[in-house]
Order: structure tokens, then C-alpha cells, then sequence
């Protein structure tokens, strides 16, 4: 019989948790992954991997200035990149990344109003964000002139936040390519529309009429033909 | 004569030049005057205008007792030979004047709204028309003669997209040259045709300015899962067939086919008597045109950019 | 009422006041029913062509979205314009004393009546369903100037076999004719003119949408009209034992040549005020220059070669004389003009009101037909008219007090024969 000493003991069950947690995190990151239900309250339109389901209870904190994670995370877990585009010029580096977020060590982090207030990023009115400068834009979706009457700027909406120019077209999906996806604003990309509807259709002449018509003509050149010929007295 | 000389030498006047007025009775006629003038002057300040608050979010009445800037637009939109009998479907149900508003700066011509147009109101998929053409246009300039429908790259960056179909003009020159009042413009602002009534002499098509009308040359083919089964379709059959705003639809409470299609919410379609409808908006807070507005038909289709 | 210069022949049915020498078409000469032989295939084709319209539906016609008119209605812009024509030669001996073309009366005014009918019935075939033309009757719309010209065709060809009655009975004498005219002549503008109206009152059309349409349409019809007669007149000089005075062709021709250069005057002001800087619109000028520089223009560069080469034809006083100038210039000018009805409505349909150039525009075989049947049918009757009805202006008989009390006829004067009576 194996004696096993308590200290031991305690390892074994913490890695044995932490490999079941880690399964079972695996397969949730799969299964969510794959399916992809869109209306997730701050899922990122751009289709970033989601760790929300996870980090809800097990935060897991970023380096600041590096934005990694400051301990090892399961299964070599390194973090995400999120390439701004277009609001990439709200700052340099990290710092544009400070202009909408309050804090990037902390995930899934707080969003900031326009009055200084934080805005929860699962469960508070994301708009308001966009607010703080597009807010013509913001009056004019409120009033129903701009878009498509959708309930949120960003996620069930239309914009990406980190790369607004992408409109999604068809129900939002994660950005894999599906879907119409226009680019707008100043860099328009060709696409192929819809192909232009059928042209006027042919002229259709039933056959019978062709050969009727071919023998009448026969026949007047005949008569034309005797006529002219012919001598005929008056 | 003598009564004059009586008079002058009494230090009055002579008979035509004598006051026929009293000192009193002009201070008292000038009195009455004045109290009129002040007291017709209150209405006017009792109905000034009161100062609108600054539009901070959309609670707000827009119009607060204002008049609307929009109400020459809806009084220029009278029906139009309107034969007073039901159209088959519903009537309209209020005082609606439909509308329809474009941002031609969302639009990417993608030809969405186009096919479901044709899906939704049966047009023949060999007929050669359908009801909304798109024109790419190029920079700067409203010009159709340098546009193309036929382009095949959508989302060009060096130009743009102009949808056009049947504008339901105020004036509609078609409404105007029928022979036989086939076609009329109902109260709420739709201008219908009766596919019974239309003797195929193709006058409307000629008159449009818009080339929004066509005719079905050939007998509409539709694939039997797709007929709209609210929709025509054998009594198109030779005659003239143009957008009705979606009459079945937009009478029952829904919009129209080609708006809910955009996919970036370049259409947008309402009743210009509501204040607060899209259209109302758009044309009070932005800079609308309308195409070919010289010819004075008076579109019911807006363009914002 | 019978006309006692001829005397009763077998045959002659007489009817509604009119002896109908049917009798004389039995002695038809064998050239005259191969005549009427082909104008019947003509005719019978022109019937299928019908029934494959009515069984097929638009698609056999070359006509579409963009080009919705065709064939059908430059005949009736044509046929109306040579009906007019005519008729203002008729109305000339009346109005003006223009006593030369009396004996044309009759031909003239058949010619304006038949022609008119085939108008209508290139209308008529048009529509895929003519019963629901009821609906003109109904209800008629006040705003449309189709309603007005085509009632004002119904009426005019109306007006015109009525008169026709009226002129061969002799009713009513000369007071009669003369009211007659009076309604006619205007009739005959106001027809063609709410024809040039149902092209020119369209704002989207820019090609159209020009006052001037209505007097160019107005001199072309008669300058046409005229020349129709010219040829009518010959061949029934031809066909019948009639002889006409050279002095009325003489007349009929310098009418046509003075009447020819109003036209192309009227032509030139419109190609003048399209492109002028000042007023020059793109719309407008861009239709026009494809009169001369695109698809179009090989229609109508010959308008305009066969409108010069006829009125120079006629210009010559020496040679104005001669039958086989005025021939001449007449077939040339009524092709011409028909090129130019043609021209015309095809090039208003050259681009899309929203600026979109169209295809071409031909008549597809189908419509080829139906209006030769047409025409065909117009010839038919007008043939048998010339057997059948009296035709020539009676002779003056002096010292017969017969019914009319109107006709002074010098027409059918034979050098020989110059009795100028004095009432």
C-alpha cells in the first residue's frame, strides 16, 4: 500500500482539477466557438475568441503595455491581438485602446460614458460610448434615420467597434467572411452585386406564320411578276 | 352764398372748407381705433410659437406647435383621378401620404432591394423589367445620361448608387395621359393601375419621366413555390405593370419589400403626415433632392446623400 | 338622283342615293384582278398576322420597354398626315377658288376617308384586347391627347365618307359643299395636330417636347398628301377614261414644292434652336445629332436626300410640266416622309428617359405585315372604289336643269370642249 502524504495529496487534486477544469474549459471554448451564438452581450463583432464564460469567474488579468496575461494560462493560452482599423487613430499603441476601455489589465473590463461614468461592457447601453463623438450619428439612429432600426450600434448591430467600417449585412455572425460585408465611408471595396436583371426578352414568331408568310410573298412576286410582264389591253 | 359770406364774417370758415367733424368726435374716433388695433393684437401673442427645446435625444415633439415645414409637400399630394371605388386591396387606412426616402450615401448598389421587389410582387422572371433599376453614377453629378444601369462591380468607390423606380408623383404625368383613367392616384398617395381596365396603348410608359412603368410583352412566368398569392399575376398579362409601394403591404401596417431588403438601411419608407416617421425626419433635419424635380411632377421619392 | 352623263349600264345597283357600277367590275380586264389578286394575299397575310397576335401576344412584335411604339403608329401619324393632305386640296376649291382642282374633289376626299380608316386600324390591331376600347367612350380622359386625336380620327373618317355622299348625290348643292369644307379643313388640322400633340406633350421626351412639332407635322402632311394625290390622280387617269387638265397637275405640283420648302424651313428652325450655344440642352441635341451621326442616321439621311432631290425636282419651272417629274418627285417625297414619321418616333425612343440608350428599332415580321395588309386593304378599297363608285367630277351640261343646282364641273374638260357657262 502507497502511502500518499497529505501535502501530496493536495497537489494531485488541484491538477486533477485544474485538468478537468481545463477539459471542460476546452470543450466550452469549442462548442462556443463553433456555434457562435451572436446576441452575447459584449461579444466583439470582429469574432475575437471568447473567454467571457470563463473569466466571469476566473478573471484573468493582462501586463499593461504588453496586454499578456501576468501568469501562464491553461493550454498555452498567450491572449488575443485586436487590430484597430479607423479607430486605430484615436491613439498610439495601447492608448487607443484607453479611449473606449477603462482599464485593459482588467477583462473583460469597464466602458467609459461621456460623462466619466463606467459602462459594463456585458450588460450596459454600449451606444453610449459611440455617443461621445459620433453623436449626430447616435440622434439620427435614435430617430430611426440611420440603419436599419437594430437595437445597438455594436453587438446586434450593424458596426464592429474596433474595425467600424465592416457592416454586417446578413444576421450577425462572427466576422469569418459570411454574409454581405460592406466596407463603407472612404475605402470602398468593389464586390460583385446581384447581376442585373433579365434583358428584354427575344421575339418570338411562330413557325407556321414564317412559312405562311414566305408563300405569300412567293405569291405576290408571281402576280407582280405577270402583271409587269404580261400585256394586257385596258 | 350768403350763408358763407354770414360765416366768414363771423370768423368761421365758408361752407366747403368747414370741418364736418367735431374736435371731440375725432378724439373719440381716434380712440376707438386704437383701443381696436390693441385689442386685435392679442391673438397674435397669445399664439406665438413657443421656443422648441433643443432635440437631445428623440423625446421631444418635433413640431411643438410650429407650422410643418413638410405640409406643402403633403397638400401638393392630392389624389388624382380617383374613381372613389376600392382598389382589391385594402383601403387606405388614414390620411397617410406615403413617402419614400433614399440615402444615396449608404447605398452600395447591391441590387438587394431589387430581387426582393420581384420575388414580392410577381414580376414575369422572363418579363426583361423590374419595377427598381439601379444607376451607377458618376462622381459629382446627377446626370443620367453618363450612368449605367449595367454595371457588374458593386460598391465602386468612384461613384455612386441611384436606385429609381416609380416616384408616385404628386403630378403624375401618367395618371395625366391614359386614355381611359386605367391608372389614378389614390388618396393616400399611390398611383395604381387597374390591369382590368387597361387597353395596352403603352401612352403612360411613353409620358414617365422616370421609365418606372413596363409592360408585359410576354405572359409573366413565376416559379410555382415562389407567387406571392397576394399579388396579380395572369391579369398582367398584357398590360402595364409599375411599383406600387407595395400596396398589400404597406396598407396592412408592414413597409415595403425594398426596405426591409436593404441591407444598410438605405431605404426608408413612411407617411409624411407623421411627424415622427423616418421620412418626416430625414426631409426636416437633412438636404433632400429629388430627381429631375424641374419637370415639376412632384416625386414622392427623396434622395439625401 | 342619277348621273346622267353616263348612260344606265347592267350592273349598276343603286343605293343610298349612289349608283354602285358593279357591272364594271365584271368587265375588269384581267391586269385589274391580278391587281386585286395581290392586294388580297396582302390582305390575308396582313389577317394572320392579326391572329398571331392575338394568340401570342406583345412578344411577337419587335416593340419593347424601350421602344413601346412602332410600326403601328408611324402608319397612323403617316396615314392621318396624308389624309389631311388631301383633304386641303379639296378644301382649296372652296376656300380659295381654286377652281382647277375641282374634279379632284371626289378622289381627294376618298382618298382622305380611306386613308383615315387605315390609320384607325393600325390602332386597332395594336391592342392586344380592342374591346376594352369601350372604355373610351366610358370613361374618357380629359388630360390625355390620345383621347383626343382619337376620337378626332373616328369622327374625321366619319366626316369624310359623309361628305363623300354629299358631293356624289349633289345634296344640298353647293351650299352644302361648301359647309362642308368649312367643317372639314379644320377638322383635318385639328385631327393632325392633336396627332403631333400626342408626341409633343411629353416633358420626359425631350426629342418631342417642342412646339414646333405640330407645324412641321402640318406641312409635312400636306406637302405629302398633295404628293399622294399627284400619283392617285395619274393612275386613275391611268385606269379610267378620265383625262385631267395638265394646268391642275402644273398647279398641284408647285402647291407641293411651295408647301415642301415650308417643311424643310420648319426642319431647319428646329435643328437651329437645338444647337445654338445659348439654348443648346444636352438631351435634346443628344438625340438630335443621331439623326446625322448614329444608328438612326441611316433612316434619315434619306429623308433629307428625297426631300431636296423632290422639291428641286419641282423647282425647274421648265420641267415642272412633265408627268414624269411630278411622278417622280411625289414617290420620292412620300417616301421621305414615311422614312421621317419613322425616324422620328424611333429616335424619341433612342435613349430611356433615364438616359440609357435603347436597341434599335426595326418592325419585326409580324408587324411588317400587319401593315402592309393594312396599306394593302386601304389600295383594295380605293380600287374597287374606282370601279364602283363615280368617281369623276360630272361633266357640265348646258340647258338641262338637272337636280343639282351646284356644279359648275369645267374639269373633265377635253381640249375640244370648253364650254364655260355663264349662270
Amino acid at each position: 500500500m502507497v502511502v500518499i502524504p497529505p501535502s501530496l495529496a493536495r497537489r494531485i487534486a488541484t491538477r486533477l482539477l485544474a485538468r478537468t477544469l481545463l477539459s471542460v474549459t476546452t470543450i466550452v471554448f469549442a462548442v462556443l466557438t463553433l456555434s457562435a451564438t451572436p446576441a452575447f452581450a459584449g461579444q466583439a463583432s470582429s469574432g475575437e475568441l471568447l473567454f467571457y464564460p470563463c473569466t466571469s469567474c476566473h478573471p484573468v488579468h493582462l501586463i499593461p503595455g504588453t496586454g499578456k496575461p501576468d501568469r501562464v494560462l491553461p493550454n498555452g493560452f498567450q491572449g488575443h491581438q485586436i487590430v484597430l482599423m479607423g479607430h486605430d487613430k484615436l491613439g498610439s499603441g495601447g492608448a487607443a485602446c484607453l479611449v473606449c476601455h477603462d482599464d485593459m489589465t482588467r477583462n473583460p473590463g469597464m466602458l467609459k460614458a461621456a460623462d466619466g461614468s463606467l459602462i459594463d461592457i456585458r450588460t450596459g447601453d454600449i451606444a453610449l460610448v459611440c455617443y461621445r463623438c459620433h453623436s449626430a450619428k447616435y440622434k439620427e439612429w435614435k430617430a430611426g434615420t440611420h440603419g436599419k432600426h437594430k437595437p445597438s450600434c455594436v453587438a446586434a448591430g450593424c458596426h464592429d467597434p474596433h474595425t467600424p467600417q465592416f457592416i454586417y449585412a446578413a444576421p450577425l455572425t462572427p466576422f469569418v467572411g459570411t454574409g454581405f460585408q460592406f466596407q463603407v465611408l472612404s475605402q470602398r471595396v468593389a464586390f460583385s452585386p446581384l447581376a442585373r436583371p433579365a434583358p428584354d426578352p427575344a421575339v418570338v414568331i411562330p413557325g407556321w406564320f414564317v412559312a405562311v408568310a414566305a408563300l405569300g410573298f412567293v405569291l405576290a412576286a408571281g402576280l407582280v411578276g405577270t402583271l409587269v410582264s404580261g400585256r394586257f389591253k385596258r | 352764398m350768403r350763408q358763407d359770406k354770414e360765416r366768414v364774417s363771423a370768423g368761421e370758415a365758408p361752407a366747403e372748407f368747414q370741418a364736418t367733424v367735431s374736435r371731440r368726435q375725432f378724439i373719440q374716433r381716434v380712440g376707438i381705433a386704437a383701443g381696436l388695433v390693441v385689442v386685435g393684437m392679442v391673438p397674435a401673442f397669445v399664439n406665438m410659437p413657443e421656443t422648441v427645446p433643443s432635440a437631445d435625444g428623440a423625446e421631444v415633439a418635433p413640431l411643438a406647435g410650429k407650422i410643418n415645414p413638410l405640409q406643402r409637400l403633403i397638400d401638393e399630394d392630392q389624389p388624382v383621378n380617383y374613381p372613389g371605388k376600392p382598389v382589391f386591396y385594402a383601403d387606405p387606412s388614414g390620411d397617410q401620404k406615403w413617402a419614400m426616402v433614399i440615402d444615396v450615401k449608404a447605398c452600395v448598389g447591391c441590387r438587394k432591394c431589387v430581387y426582393a421587389c420581384v420575388k414580392e410582387n410577381n414580376i414575369g422572371r422572363n418579363s426583361g423589367f423590374t419595377y427598381i433599376q439601379l444607376l451607377q453614377m458618376e462622381a459629382g453629378s446627377v446626370d443620367l445620361e453618363t450612368a449605367t444601369a449595367d454595371y457588374a462591380e458593386g460598391g465602386s468607390p468612384d461613384h455612386w448608387y441611384l436606385p429609381v423606380q416609380c416616384m408616385h408623383c404628386a403630378k403624375p404625368t401618367c395618371v395625366y395621359g391614359c386614355p381611359v383613367k386605367a391608372t389614378w392616384k389614390e388618396p393616400d398617395g399611390i398611383v395604381v393601375i387597374d390591369y382590368d381596365k387597361c387597353i395596352a396603348c403603352r401612352n403612360c410608359m411613353i409620358t414617365c419621366p422616370y421609365f418606372a412603368r413596363h409592360f408585359n410583352w410576354v405572359e409573366p412566368e413565376v416559379p410555382k413555390n415562389e407567387i406571392n398569392p397576394k399579388v396579380p399575376l395572369e391579369q398582367k398579362a398584357g398590360v402595364v405593370e409599375k411599383c406600387t409601394f407595395c400596396i398589400q403591404r404597406t396598407r396592412n401596417g408592414q413597409t415595403t419589400a425594398c426596405t426591409e431588403a436593404c441591407p444598410v438601411g438605405a431605404r426608408k419608407f413612411g407617411d409624411l403626415n407623421d411627424p415622427n416617421s423616418d421620412v418626416a425626419t430625414l426631409l426636416r433635419t437633412r438636404r433632400a433632392f429629388r430627381l429631375k424635380e424641374e419637370l415639376g411632377s412632384g416625386p414622392m421619392i427623396w434622395y439625401v446623400g | 338622283m342619277t348621273e346622267v352623263s353616263t348612260t344606265p349600264r347592267p350592273g349598276v345597283k343603286h343605293f343610298i342615293g349612289i349608283d354602285f357600277d358593279f357591272g364594271a367590275l365584271k368587265e375588269a380586264s384581267p391586269q385589274y384582278w391580278l391587281w386585286v389578286a395581290l392586294l388580297g394575299t396582302f390582305v390575308v397575310m396582313g389577317v394572320l398576322a392579326w391572329f398571331t397576335f392575338f394568340t401570342h401576344g406583345g412578344v411577337v412584335m419587335n416593340q419593347r420597354d424601350g421602344s413601346p411604339w412602332g410600326l403601328w403608329f408611324t402608319n397612323y401619324m403617316y396615314y392621318v398626315g396624308l389624309a389631311a393632305g388631301g383633304l386641303v386640296v379639296y378644301a382649296s376649291v372652296h376656300l380659295f377658288g381654286a377652281e382647277q382642282f375641282k374634279p379632284l374633289t371626289r378622289i381627294a376626299v376618298l382618298q382622305a376617308g380611306v386613308f383615315t380608316m387605315m390609320a384607325l386600324l393600325g390602332v386597332i390591331t395594336d391592342f392586344e384586347r380592342p374591346w376594352r376600347m369601350i372604355s373610351f367612350l366610358l370613361t374618357p380622359n380629359p388630360t390625355a391627347p390620345f383621347v383626343y386625336t382619337g376620337t378626332a380620327a373616328g369622327l374625321y373618317m366619319v366626316l369624310c365618307f359623309i361628305d363623300l355622299w354629299i358631293i356624289i348625290t349633289g345634296t344640298g348643292g353647293e351650299k352644302l359643299a361648301f359647309t362642308m369644307t368649312l367643317i372639314a379643313l379644320p377638322a383635318a388640322v385639328y385631327l393632325h395636330t392633336t396627332t403631333a400633340f400626342v408626341l409633343a406633350l411629353n416633358k420626359s421626351r425631350e426629342l418631342w417636347n417642342s412646339a414646333v412639332m405640330v407645324p412641321i407635322f402640318l406641312t409635312s402632311a400636306t406637302a405629302s398628301g398633295i404628293a399622294v394625290l399627284i400619283i392617285f390622280a395619274y393612275l386613275f387617269q391611268a385606269v379610267t377614261k378620265v383625262k385631267f387638265k395638265p394646268s391642275m397637275f402644273r398647279s398641284l405640283a408647285t402647291l407641293m414644292a411651295t408647301v415642301i420648302i415650308m417643311d424643310l424651313f420648319l426642319l431647319i428652325v428646329e435643328i437651329g434652336t437645338v444647337f445654338w450655344p445659348t439654348s443648346a440642352q444636352p438631351g435634346h441635341s443628344v438625340r438630335m445629332i443621331e439623326f446625322v451621326d448614329g444608328r438612326y442616321a441611316v433612316f434619315f439621311l434619306p429623308v433629307l436626300i428625297l426631300g431636296f432631290t423632290a422639291f428641286t425636282l419641282l423647282a425647274r419651272r421648265k420641267t415642272r410640266h412633265l408627268p414624269a417629274v411630278q411622278i417622280t418627285a411625289s414617290i420620292l417625297y412620300v417616301i421621305a416622309i414615311f422614312l421621317k414619321r419613322y425616324v422620328l418616333m424611333a429616335m424619341g425612343f433612342s435613349y430611356t428617359p433615364l438616359g440609357q440608350p435603347t436597341q434599335i428599332y426595326f418592325p419585326s415580321l409580324v408587324e411588317t405585315l400587319l401593315a402592309l395588309g393594312i396599306l394593302a386593304f386601304g389600295i383594295l378599297f380605293i380600287t374597287i372604289c374606282i370601279k364602283v363608285l363615280p368617281l369623276e367630277m360630272p361633266k357640265e351640261e348646258h340647258g338641262h336643269g338637272h337636280a343639282f343646282a351646284s356644279d359648275d364641273g369645267d374639269a373633265l374638260a377635253e381640249p375640244a370642249l370648253e364650254p364655260e357657262v355663264a349662270s
